[in-house]
């Protein structure tokens, strides 16, 4: 982690420099107008202490705050990521019910709609910097029902990068990602309940400079309640040492870098 | 029926079925955050986590299962039921147990007088059969299912056949079975034969009665199982289910239904068939309950879904068995 490298440090920098200026500009008008002094001396006090109280908090700040110590996350993008959808079978629950305009209806739902939150879980879980430098995954937990959220809360180590993920990695890096999908059709052939089988690779570099493989694997049950929600889920983490991403050639990117699905 | 013991329960049933499986897995597995330090994430070989929306309630759900006469191309809900069972599931304990009503159970059908049980739903449809079961045994029913011949057969043939273990061989050439002893999958054809065969069983239609029991029994142990392997296999039940059926369980709470029974253990379903003796009722075959042991059998059940071991009957099959 290398200080200074983020915006928000340089800025406050560059803020501390303008000061000086002003000081000089006060001492020419001290020569030339002794009855500014005091609104200028008034007027430097609360600079002098905005700019120390600026600098005094970047340092405290520290960690996934952006601040001079730790500071280089701030603004730090989650690397792009979309899990690429493969089968889509449908169950329907009327025998005589056209199975082709359910197919479409299953394909058009999982594109438009389940593979996003798919998409966010494991984005927010594992590769959102903001979230795992901090340890933080509380929006997460929006993308499962009431129940299913205790219980997901209390499997950060599984379902998420982990909480103490900040003190281990450097950076993530999403490999691929394949979900399967059923979707079974109510009395009414509306989607009822969708099945999800995830398959999900990551490359991770630690603070030590080895690499380790974020495997994640499972199996997902999302009924719509306010939005397509998960109830249900059976996920296996199961990372392993991995050797470091092959080197891209000149101007290209590490192999395990920007990929997706 | 609303869906009971949602809630706090149910999270400590998934919390100690997660834990449970945590304690049960592999040496090196950790379940929980753990300093970065002293256990570097990379060192979890094998983490699980599972939330399964099971029921946890203290009450029973008590499920009618009827299996109709009807041929395919027949009114399923409109013939005799030859097949009738109360289904009990003690959530909070994830048990269940199945009692079987002989078909030919001479019974009080409500507004009708007393005639043979399997008549009720030939009169009233499956409502007034759930009304008999009611009355009988003074259980409120929470739903019910209908089948007959062809839906069991498809449901069978759509799940992919049943795994079974038969405990005796079933030779029946009235219901085309010919079925030997031991563990064999069954396809919707050898499942009917099965479920029909009463000849070859000494004690007839009490018997037939409690293979059914095995039917179910087989279904559980083999959803339980796919579940495991695969939870998407349970839309494929469901679906199976449902097109092949009737019922009056709503989609949702068929899912939660659907998720308890993968909880239940099916080496410990108490599988027990309506004790009486067989008698003519005119120029027709009938069977008398021994009314002290429903009643006992009720009441036992009502409390809590399961039997106390006293109120267990002996197997109508024991002859097989021994």
């Amino acid at each position: 982690m290398t200080a200074a490298s983020g915006r928000y440090p340089q800025r406050a920098l560059a803020e501390s420099r303008l000061a000086q200026p002003v000081v000089a500009n006060r001492a020419e008008r001290r020569n030339g107008n002794r009855k500014r002094r005091l609104p200028l001396a008034v007027l430097l006090v609360p600079i002098a202490l905005v700019a120390a109280g600026i600098v005094l908090f970047m340092v405290v700040s520290g960690g996934g705050g952006g601040g001079l110590i730790g500071g280089d996350e701030e603004d730090e993008a989650a690397p792009p990521f979309d899990f690429r959808v493969g089968r889509v079978r449908i169950e329907r629950v009327v025998a005589d019910a056209d199975t082709d305009a359910l197919q479409t209806d299953a394909e058009a739902l999982v594109t438009e709609e389940i593979t996003p939150v798919i998409d966010e879980l494991w984005t927010d879980g594992f590769l959102d910097p903001a979230n795992w430098r901090r340890g933080d995954y509380e929006e997460l937990f929006s993308l499962f029902d009431a129940d299913a959220a205790t219980t997901a809360r209390s499997n950060l180590d599984v379902l998420t990068l982990g909480a103490t993920a900040g003190d281990q990695y450097e950076r993530v890096t999403p490999d691929r990602g394949g979900i399967a999908y059923t979707v079974l059709f109510d009395r009414d052939n509306n989607p009822d309940t969708v099945t999800a089988s995830v398959r999900f690779r990551a490359t991770a570099e630690l603070m030590d400079g080895t690499f380790v493989a974020i495997v994640s694997a499972g199996q997902l049950f999302l009924q719509e309640s306010d939005g397509w929600k998960v109830i249900a889920f059976d996920v296996n983490r199961n990372d392993r040492e991995t050797a470091p991403p092959t080197p891209a050639p000149s101007g290209a990117t590490p192999s395990a870098t920007g990929a997706t699905g | 029926m609303a869906v009971r013991g949602r809630g706090a329960r149910r999270i400590a049933l998934a919390v100690s079925l997660v834990t449970a499986w945590v304690v049960g897995s592999t040496v090196g597995t950790t379940s929980g955050p753990t300093s970065a330090r002293a256990m570097p994430l990379f060192q979890i070989e094998q983490a699980h986590a599972e939330h399964v929306p099971v029921l946890d309630g203290s009450e029973p759900i008590f499920v009618l299962l009827i299996g109709s006469d009807a041929r395919p191309g027949e009114a399923v809900g409109e013939l005799r039921a030859d097949s009738i069972h109360v289904v009990a599931i003690n959530p909070a304990e994830s048990k269940m147990t199945i009692v079987g009503f002989p078909r030919d159970a001479l019974v009080p059908i409500p507004g009708f007088g007393t005639t043979k049980i399997n008549a009720a739903m030939s009169t009233g449809g499956p409502e007034l059969l759930v009304e008999t079961v009611e009355d009988l045994t003074g259980i409120t029913m929470d739903y019910w299912a209908l089948t007959g011949f062809r839906g069991f057969d498809a449901m069978i043939t759509q799940i992919g056949g049943l795994t079974m273990d038969v405990p005796f061989s079933v030779v029946d050439s009235a219901a085309e079975a010919n079925i030997p002893a031991g563990r064999q999958q069954l396809t919707g054809d050898d499942a009917l034969a099965f479920a029909r065969a009463r000849h070859s069983l000494p004690s007839g239609d009490f018997g037939r009665s409690e293979n059914h029991g095995r039917l179910i029994i087989a279904a559980l142990a083999q959803l339980k199982r796919e579940f495991t392997k695969d939870p998407s296999r349970l839309l494929v039940w469901i679906g199976a289910g449902l097109r092949n059926a009737q019922s009056d369980v709503p989609l949702d709470q068929l899912m939660s239904l659907a998720f308890t029974a993968t909880t239940v253990n099916p080496k410990r379903v108490v599988n027990i068939v309506l004790p009486g003796s067989v008698g003519m009722s005119g120029t027709t075959s009938v069977v008398n309950l021994n009314s002290t042991t429903v009643e006992a059998i009720s009441r036992d059940l009502e409390t809590d879904g399961l039997l106390k071991r006293a109120n267990i009957p002996p197997s109508p099959n024991e002859q097989l068995l021994s």
